[in-house]
C-alpha cells in the first residue's frame, strides 16, 4: 500500500513539473489537449514554421493578409482552448 | 565512426545566413572608443534564429560591425542587459540549450573580428523549444537588479543580477557564476503568458513586472479570461509577490510598458497626492486590445480606454503589434504599429482640468511595412525590423500634428519619416532559379534569381565585378601590356607600355586623360622591329624594356619629361631572351640557349650589375618568375619546358649556393606560365590546370602542392600587388562625390586596416578568375564584367589619382583596352554579389512606355522615398528555353481578387524581356491565383513553348510562350490557349518526355496539348498513402518521384510501352516534404517542412520487370511498393528548404554539388565528400571542435600534473602553454564553459533536432576552426592526428571552399 502511495507522491510531483505526462488514468481528452497544446507551440516557437504558417494561410484565407505577431497571437489562444471538447 | 562504401557523405556549408529578424535590441555593447572615434556608440543587435549581428547607427547609417556570429543552437529571446554603473551593455539570452546566457561582445580591432564572450551561462529547464521551459520571453529590470523569464505556459523565473561581479577589464576573462542568483519561482497552473514587460521603476522602488495572461478554458461555452498581472520582486524580503491581477476585457494581445508618469507632472497615486513624493511609483501598462488600447496601473486607479484612429479603407479591426517609444523632457513619444503597418504617434499630458490626470493624444503618423520590433534610438532614428522583406533605417523629419484625430487617411508617401537606408533581406523566399551552364559564356559564375521583394528581382552571384570605367578600341594584336611608375616611390602609374608583334607602344596617363607618347629621335626605347617581353621599373627611376634581342635601361629625368637611356645590353649573337623578370633592385634574363643572367643594382648606383655566375638549365626556358613587389629577392623559379619541371634557384648573392637549383616539382604538362607571391608559386599549364605549391624560405623545398581545374584553354597568370579587398558598391558611390575627391581618397586609405589588402593572382583560361586570401580563407573566383561578352586577355595593375584602389588595365580578347574597377570581392561572410534588378513599376500612364521615361520615373520614385506595398509574392520561378531566360510568377496578396501576373528575364545579360502588347515587364492573369506551372514543350518546336499554370479553383491554364529579341528590344508574347478544368488543385506538376505530368487527387495523369483543352494521355492510381503531392521530379523520363504532403516520397517506374506508372519504393517514415530532386536514378534530395535536409535511396538495383509485375497485397498500407527507400542522410538546417538544385559543376569544381533555398533566406550548398581519409579527417574535425571543452579540460589536467610536479619547468615556455599557465593563475581558475556553443547547446543534438544527423557534416562548424586560438586548434589537430598540423586543416577546409564548389 505504501509502496502505491509513493507511486501516486512521484507521479503527482513529476506533473506538477512536466505537465505533458500521463497514466493510465490519463483521460483521452487531456492527453489529446496536451499534443494540441505542443503541436500549436511548435508552431508559434519557431520562426520558420510560424512564418510557413502565416504564409499559407494568408494565400488560401480571403480578406487581408496577416501579419506574423497575429497568427502567433491566434496560435497563442488557440492553446488556451485546446482543452475543448471534442 | 564507421563509414561504408554505400555511404553518401555530404558537406554542408551556409552560404548565406537566413535573414529572418526576429529579435532586435539596441545598446552599446561594443565600447565605443574601440571602433569608432565618435563619442556617441550606439549599437543595434539584430538576431534571427541562428545567428547575430551587430550593427553601428551612431554615424546614422547602419554600418555593420565585424561578423556574424553563429550559434548553432536555436535564440529563443534576446534583451539587452544595461550594466548599471558602466557604460556597456551585454545580451541576455534565452535558447533551446535550456540555458540562460548572458554574454559580452567582445571586438578585437586587429583582426577587425567580433565575438561573444560568455560571462554567465545559467542551467534554466530541459533543451529543444518547450512550452512549458521559461524561455519565451525575457523582461529585464531597467536599473538592471533583476530580470524575469518566462515560459508560455506555467512558469515564471526570477533571477536577481549582481553586475558589480563582471570583470570587465580582462577580454579573455572567465565566466563569473557571481552574477546570477538561484531562480524564484512564480508558477502559475492553467494560465498561457502572452506576454511578459518590465515596468520602469525608480531605484529605491521594488523591480515590478506586468505579464498577460490566459486562463485556459476546459470547455468550449466558457470564454477565456486574460488577467494583467504585477509581480513584484521584494528585494527585501528575496520574494516575489503577485501585486495585483486585473481582468481584462476584449482580446488583448500584447503589453507596452511606460515610463513613470509622474516625472512628467501626471497624477499618478490618487489617495496621497501631497505625499507623492515619499510614496512607490505606480508603474502603468498599455494593453493592446483590438482597435483601442487600455492603460490600467498597478494599484487600480485607473482604466483609461484610448481608440485607435479608424480608417474607411481597413475592413478588419487594426491591432497594434509594435511599439517604440522615448522619453523626452517634458513628454512622453510612444510610436505604435498596427496590423496595416500604420503608425500612431500617442501622447500622454497631464489633464489641468481633471487634476492632472493623464490624457491620451492619439495621431495618424506614417505607414511602413509591418515591423516585428521597433526602435527609436538616441540620436533620433527609427529602425523599423520588419517581419518580412526589408529593414528600414528612418530619420524623423516631422512630430506630425498634436491634435488627437479619429479618423484618418492613410498615405503612401512618407510624411514624417524620411529613409536614411534600406537594408534588404532576403526572407521569404519561396522559390529561386540556379542558371545552368549555357552555351554562349564558357563559365557562367554561380548565379540565382529570386524575388522575394515586390517588383525587384535579386540575382545572387558568386564573383568578384569588375566595372568598366573605360573601354577603348586598339591597333590590331595587343600582346601585353604593363602599367609603369615614373619613379618607384609614386603613388599612381605614368604609362602604360602596350607590346605588338613587331612594335611597342607608349601611352602616357595625365590626370584622366592618356595620350601617346612620343620621343624625339633616336628614341630611348626600342620601338620597333621587336618585340617588348618585358617592363618594369626599377628602383628608383629606372624604367627596363626587355625585348627579343637586346634589353634597354632608361632613366627618367626628374621632372619627368624626359627619359635618358643609360645603357643597352645585348645578348650574344644568335641567342634570344626567352623571359625575364624583376624585384625592385634585380633583373634576371632567361637566353634561348638556356642560360639564366643575372642583374643587380648595387648601391645607389643607377647601372645594373651582370654577375659573373651564370645558371644553365637542362632544357628550354619557359618563364623565369620573382616575386617582383619586393626589394630584393632570394629565390627565383624558372619553368622549363621539356621536362616540365619548375625549379627553385637560389639568388641569395651572399650565399655560397648562389644560382643553383634548390629544388624543383614535376608537372603533368606542359607549363605554360608561373608567377611568385612571398614563397608561393603559381603555375598555368597548358592544359588548363592551375597548380598553387609554397616553399619553404630556408631551403626552397616544396612544401604544399594545391591544383585546380580552370578551363579547356591553356592558363596565364599574372599579379595585382595591392588590392582592397573590402571595396563594396557603397564606398564607390563616395568616391564619386566630386567634391574633394582627393581629400576623400586619401582619407579612405588610411580607413582601411592594413589586412584588408592583399595580393592577387590572376588566372586566365576559358575565363578569368582571381586569387585572392583574405582572413586566411583562400579563394578562387571567376571575374565577372558587367555588360561585356568580351574576355580579358591579360590584367595588369594601375591606379591614379581617380582609381586610387584596385584599379586593372587589361586588354580584352575584342582588342580594346579596358581600364577598370574590381570590387565585391567574395568571402565567407559574404559569398554572394547581390544585385537587385527592378521591374519597373506599372506606369500610371500608358503612352509614356519610351524606356528612357520609365527610367526616369523611376528615379523619381526613388527620390519621392515611398516605400512600395507589397502587392505581389512571387511564387513560382522558372527556367525557360534551358534556362536561358528565367520567368517570375506573382500572386497577388489579396486573395479575394485573385490576380497573378507573369514577368521574364534573359538569365546571362539581367536583361528585362518585355511583354509585347503592353509594353511593360508583365503579363497580367486575372481571377487566378497560380499554384505551380511547368514549361512544357508539348510541340518540341524550341520557339513555340507552352507555360500551364496550375490555378488555385482547379484549372490548368495552357498558354502559348513566344520571346523574340529585334532591334527595338527584347518582347515576350503570352497568348492563352485554353483553360482545361481539373477534378481537384494540382500542387505540383513537371514535364515528362515532352509532355505534362501532374498529380490530381489520387492519380498520376500525362497531359499532351489539344485544340480545345489539354488531354488525358495516361492515367495511374497511386499508392493508397499518397495523399496530395507537393513536390515531383523526374529523372531521365523513366522514373517520377513523387513527395507528399505529409506520407513522405514515392518513385515510380513509368513504362512507355503500357503507359502506365508502376510503384518502385516508398518510404518508412513520414516526412512533410516541400521540396524534391532526383540526384541519380536511386537517390532524391530533399527537405520537409520542419527544417530538415535528407537523402533518400532505393537501396538495390531494380529489376524492373520485377516491378511491373508487383501486386500489393490486398491490405492497405502494407507493402504497396515492392523496395523500400533507405535514408542516406539526414540533417537539420533551421529553415524550411524551399526549393534545391542539383549543380553537376559549380564554377568548373571537380564535383556536383546540390544548392538549397531555404524560407527565411537560407542559400546552402551540399558537398560530396569522396576520399575515405578526408572524410574521417573532416569528421574527427568537427569531433574536435565539439569536444574542445573537454579536451581543454584534460589538457590542464595534464599539465596541472606536471606542473605540481616541478618538472622541466624550463620546457614549458612554449606559446600555447604559457597561455595556460595565464589562464590558470587568473583568479577565477579557468573555465572553458561556452567554448563550442555560447550557449552550451550539444551541437550534434542541435543538427539532430528532429532525427539524428546522418552522414552530413557541419561546414559552418568546422569553418570556426579558423577563429580559434593557435592553442586550440593544436589541440583539435593533436586529436585529428599525431602528424596533422594547423596549416594541413586550414588548406584542407581551403580545397573545400576554392575546388570542390
Amino acid at each position: 500500500m505504501s509502496d502505491k502511495q509513493r507511486q501516486r507522491q512521484m507521479y503527482a510531483n513529476l506533473k506538477q513539473k512536466h505537465v505533458g505526462i500521463g497514466n493510465q488514468d490519463t483521460s483521452k481528452e487531456e492527453w489529446l489537449a496536451n499534443v494540441k497544446r505542443d503541436t500549436y507551440y511548435s508552431l508559434l516557437a519557431h520562426s520558420s514554421l510560424l512564418e510557413y504558417t502565416t504564409m499559407a494561410r494568408n494565400q488560401s484565407q480571403q480578406g487581408p493578409n496577416h501579419t506574423k505577431k497575429q497568427m502567433k497571437w491566434e496560435l497563442l489562444n488557440k492553446m488556451g482552448h485546446s482543452g475543448d471538447q471534442q | 565512426m564507421l563509414i561504408q562504401e554505400s555511404d553518401l557523405v555530404l558537406y554542408n556549408l551556409t552560404l548565406q545566413r537566413q535573414s529572418n529578424y526576429i529579435h532586435s535590441s539596441t545598446g552599446n555593447f561594443v565600447n565605443a572608443d574601440t571602433l569608432t572615434k565618435s563619442q556617441n556608440s550606439l549599437q543595434l543587435c539584430l538576431a534571427t534564429e541562428n545567428h547575430i549581428e551587430l550593427y553601428d547607427l551612431s554615424k546614422r547609417n547602419l554600418q555593420k560591425i565585424g561578423n556574424d556570429i553563429p550559434f548553432f543552437a536555436i535564440i529563443k529571446n534576446i534583451k539587452t542587459l544595461r550594466h548599471p554603473t558602466l557604460d556597456i551593455d551585454y545580451l541576455v539570452i534565452t535558447s533551446d540549450s535550456g540555458n540562460l546566457s548572458i554574454l559580452k561582445f567582445v571586438w578585437n580591432s586587429d583582426t577587425s573580428t567580433l565575438a561573444l564572450s560568455p560571462l554567465c551561462i545559467e542551467p534554466v529547464a530541459r533543451s529543444e523549444v518547450r512550452r512549458l521551459s521559461p524561455m519565451e520571453y525575457i523582461a529585464v529590470d531597467k536599473q538592471s537588479r533583476c530580470l524575469m523569464i518566462s515560459s508560455v505556459e506555467k512558469f515564471k523565473f526570477c533571477y536577481l543580477l549582481n553586475c558589480n561581479n563582471i570583470n570587465t577589464s580582462n577580454v579573455n576573462d572567465s565566466p563569473n557564476n557571481g552574477i546570477i542568483s538561484s531562480p524564484l519561482e512564480a508558477i502559475r497552473s492553467n494560465f498561457i503568458t502572452l506576454d511578459l514587460v518590465a515596468c520602469e521603476m525608480g531605484y529605491i522602488d521594488n523591480p515590478c513586472f506586468a505579464s498577460l495572461e490566459m486562463e485556459i478554458t476546459t470547455s468550449k461555452k466558457n470564454r477565456n479570461f486574460f488577467h494583467l498581472v504585477f509581480y513584484m520582486m521584494d528585494l527585501n524580503l528575496n520574494c516575489i509577490v503577485k501585486k495585483a491581477d486585473y481582468l481584462l476585457p476584449g482580446k488583448p494581445n500584447m503589453l507596452i510598458p511606460l515610463t513613470d508618469l509622474a516625472e512628467y507632472g501626471i497624477l499618478t497615486n490618487i489617495d496621497n497626492n501631497q505625499y507623492k513624493n515619499n510614496d512607490t511609483t505606480n508603474p502603468f501598462v498599455m494593453v493592446a486590445l483590438e482597435d483601442s488600447l487600455l492603460i490600467k496601473d498597478l494599484k487600480g486607479y485607473y482604466n483609461i480606454k484610448v481608440s485607435l484612429p479608424k480608417c474607411r479603407d481597413h475592413l478588419s479591426p487594426a491591432v497594434v503589434i509594435s511599439h517604440a517609444y522615448r522619453s523626452f523632457k517634458k513628454q512622453i513619444f510612444i510610436l505604435l504599429q498596427t496590423n496595416y503597418g500604420d503608425l500612431f504617434k500617442l501622447q500622454i499630458i497631464p489633464n489641468q482640468n481633471e487634476g492632472n490626470k493623464p490624457q491620451c493624444i492619439i495621431n495618424y503618423f506614417d505607414t511602413i511595412p509591418v515591423a516585428e520590433q521597433l526602435h527609436i534610438t538616441t540620436n533620433g532614428l527609427l529602425f523599423a525590423n520588419s517581419e518580412t522583406h526589408s529593414n528600414y533605417l528612418f530619420q524623423f523629419e516631422g512630430l506630425g500634428s498634436d491634435e488627437g484625430e479619429e479618423i484618418f487617411t492613410f498615405s503612401r508617401t512618407l510624411q514624417n519619416l524620411s529613409i536614411l537606408e534600406k537594408k534588404s533581406t532576403s526572407n521569404y523566399m519561396t522559390a529561386a532559379n540556379v542558371v545552368k551552364n549555357s552555351s554562349n559564356q564558357a563559365v557562367v559564375p554561380l548565379k540565382l534569381f529570386t524575388n522575394t521583394e515586390d517588383s525587384i528581382i535579386k540575382s545572387y552571384t558568386n564573383s568578384v565585378d569588375v566595372e568598366t570605367l573605360i573601354s577603348s578600341p586598339l591597333p590590331p594584336g595587343p600582346k601585353n601590356i604593363w602599367t609603369l611608375k615614373r619613379r618607384l616611390d609614386d603613388e599612381f602609374h605614368s604609362y602604360v607600355t602596350l607590346a605588338f608583334n613587331q612594335y611597342t607602344v607608349f601611352l602616357n596617363i595625365s590626370g584622366e586623360s592618356m595620350q601617346t607618347l612620343s620621343f624625339e629621335d633616336p628614341a630611348p626605347f626600342v620601338m620597333k622591329n621587336d618585340m617588348t617581353i618585358y617592363m618594369t621599373t626599377l628602383n628608383p627611376n629606372i624604367l627596363i624594356q626587355v625585348c627579343s634581342n637586346q634589353f634597354t635601361q632608361v632613366a627618367t629625368t626628374s621632372d619627368g619629361s624626359g627619359f635618358d637611356q643609360i645603357h643597352e645590353w645585348f645578348p650574344p649573337a644568335g641567342i634570344q631572351i626567352v623571359s625575364a623578370t624583376s624585384t625592385v633592385s634585380q633583373l634576371i634574363i632567361g637566353l634561348s640557349n638556356n642560360n639564366i643572367i643575372y642583374f643587380e643594382l648595387k648601391g645607389n648606383g643607377t647601372t645594373l650589375i651582370e654577375s659573373s655566375k651564370t645558371l644553365t638549365m637542362e632544357s628550354k626556358i619557359v618563364k623565369l618568375a620573382v616575386d617582383q613587389d619586393k626589394f630584393r629577392c632570394d629565390h627565383l623559379v624558372v619553368a622549363t619546358e621539356d621536362d616540365q619541371l619548375i625549379n627553385v634557384v637560389s639568388i641569395d648573392t651572399s650565399h655560397s649556393n648562389f644560382m643553383e637549383i634548390l629544388s624543383f616539382q614535376q608537372l603533368n604538362d606542359e607549363i605554360n606560365d608561373v608567377v611568385m607571391n612571398e614563397t608561393s608559386f603559381y603555375v598555368g599549364l597548358k592544359n588548363g590546370i592551375y597548380v598553387k605549391s609554397k616553399f619553404a624560405k630556408k631551403d626552397g623545398e616544396i612544401l604544399t602542392t594545391n591544383q585546380r581545374f580552370m578551363g579547356a584553354r591553356p592558363v596565364t597568370l599574372s599579379v595585382i600587388y595591392k588590392v582592397l579587398l573590402t571595396l563594396q558598391d557603397k564606398e564607390d558611390e563616395d568616391d564619386d562625390e566630386e567634391e574633394n575627391n582627393e581629400k576623400k581618397t586619401t582619407g579612405l586609405e588610411e580607413e582601411h586596416n592594413k589586412n584588408e589588402f592583399g595580393r592577387c593572382v590572376v588566372i586566365h583560361s576559358d575565363s578569368v578568375w582571381l586569387d585572392y586570401e583574405y582572413k586566411q580563407m583562400e579563394y578562387i573566383r571567376p571575374i565577372l564584367l558587367f555588360g561585356h561578352r568580351s574576355y580579358l586577355n591579360r590584367i595588369t595593375q594601375f591606379s591614379t589619382s581617380t582609381i586610387p584602389n584596385n584599379g586593372m588595365c587589361a586588354l580584352s580578347s575584342s582588342g580594346a583596352l579596358i581600364i577598370g574597377k574590381m570590387k565585391n570581392f567574395v568571402n565567407t561572410g559574404n559569398w554572394f554579389n547581390k544585385q537587385d534588378i527592378k521591374l519597373v513599376e506599372k506606369t500610371t500612364n500608358a503612352d509614356e512606355d519610351n524606356d528612357d521615361d520609365e527610367e526616369e520615373e523611376e528615379e523619381e520614385e526613388e527620390e519621392e522615398e515611398q516605400i512600395q506595398p507589397q502587392e505581389y509574392q512571387n511564387k513560382i520561378i522558372l527556367p525557360v528555353n534551358d534556362g536561358e531566360y528565367t520567368m517570375f510568377i506573382d500572386n497577388h496578396n489579396d486573395t479575394s481578387f485573385p490576380k497573378c501576373r507573369i514577368s521574364i528575364l534573359n538569365s546571362n545579360s539581367n536583361q528585362i524581356i518585355l511583354d509585347s502588347l503592353s509594353k511593360t515587364p508583365y503579363h497580367f492573369v486575372e481571377g487566378f491565383q497560380s499554384i505551380c506551372a511547368q514549361i512544357v514543350n508539348f510541340t518540341k518546336n524550341k520557339n513555340f513553348v507552352n507555360l500551364v499554370i496550375s490555378t488555385r479553383d482547379q484549372h490548368l491554364l495552357t498558354f502559348q510562350l513566344n520571346t523574340e529579341t529585334s532591334k527595338k528590344g527584347a518582347f515576350y508574347t503570352l497568348n492563352l490557349l485554353h483553360k482545361t478544368k481539373v477534378e481537384s488543385t494540382a500542387f505540383s506538376m513537371v514535364t515528362l518526355n515532352n509532355k505534362l505530368f501532374v498529380t490530381i487527387l489520387n492519380f498520376l495523369i500525362i497531359y499532351d496539348l489539344g485544340k480545345k483543352q489539354l488531354l488525358k494521355k495516361s492515367i495511374t492510381k497511386v499508392t493508397s498513402t499518397t495523399n496530395a503531392s507537393t513536390a515531383i521530379d523526374v529523372w531521365d523520363n523513366s522514373r517520377v518521384a513523387i513527395g507528399d504532403v505529409h506520407e513522405s516520397v514515392t518513385i515510380y517506374q513509368y513504362d512507355e510501352d503500357t503507359n502506365q506508372f508502376y510503384p518502385i519504393a516508398d518510404d518508412i517514415v513520414k516526412r512533410h516534404v516541400t521540396t524534391l530532386k532526383f540526384i541519380d536514378s536511386n537517390t532524391v534530395v530533399g527537405g520537409d517542412r520542419f527544417g530538415n535536409l535528407w537523402t533518400l535511396r532505393i537501396p538495390v538495383d531494380v529489376d524492373e520487370s520485377k516491378v511491373m509485375k508487383y501486386t500489393a497485397s490486398p491490405h492497405n498500407n502494407v507493402m504497396e511498393a515492392p523496395y523500400k527507400l533507405e535514408l542516406k542522410d539526414h540533417y537539420f538546417i533551421n529553415d524550411i528548404p524551399m526549393w534545391c538544385s542539383s549543380v553537376s559543376s559549380v564554377q568548373m569544381s571537380d564535383r556536383p554539388s546540390i544548392l538549397y533555398g531555404g524560407l527565411q533566406g537560407t542559400i546552402g550548398i551540399l558537398i560530396p565528400l569522396l576520399s575515405k581519409l578526408q572524410i574521417k579527417i573532416i569528421m574527427k574535425l568537427q569531433e574536435g571542435i565539439v569536444n574542445l571543452e573537454s579536451l581543454i579540460i584534460t589538457d590542464r589536467m595534464s599539465k596541472v600534473t606536471i606542473y605540481n610536479e616541478g618538472e622541466d619547468k624550463e620546457e614549458q615556455d612554449d606559446e600555447y602553454n604559457r597561455e595556460v599557465w595565464a589562464s590558470q593563475k587568473s583568479k577565477d581558475g579557468f573555465h572553458p564553459e561556452g567554448y563550442t556553443s555560447l550557449v552550451d547547446r550539444d551541437h550534434f543534438k542541435y543538427r539532430s533536432y528532429y532525427a539524428p544527423v546522418k552522414n552530413v557534416i557541419d561546414g559552418d562548424l568546422c569553418e570556426t576552426f579558423l577563429n580559434l586560438s593557435s592553442y586550440e586548434q593544436s589541440l583539435i589537430c593533436k586529436t585529428i592526428g599525431k602528424k596533422t598540423k594547423i596549416d594541413d586543416v586550414i588548406l584542407l577546409l581551403n580545397e573545400i571552399r576554392s575546388n570542390y564548389m
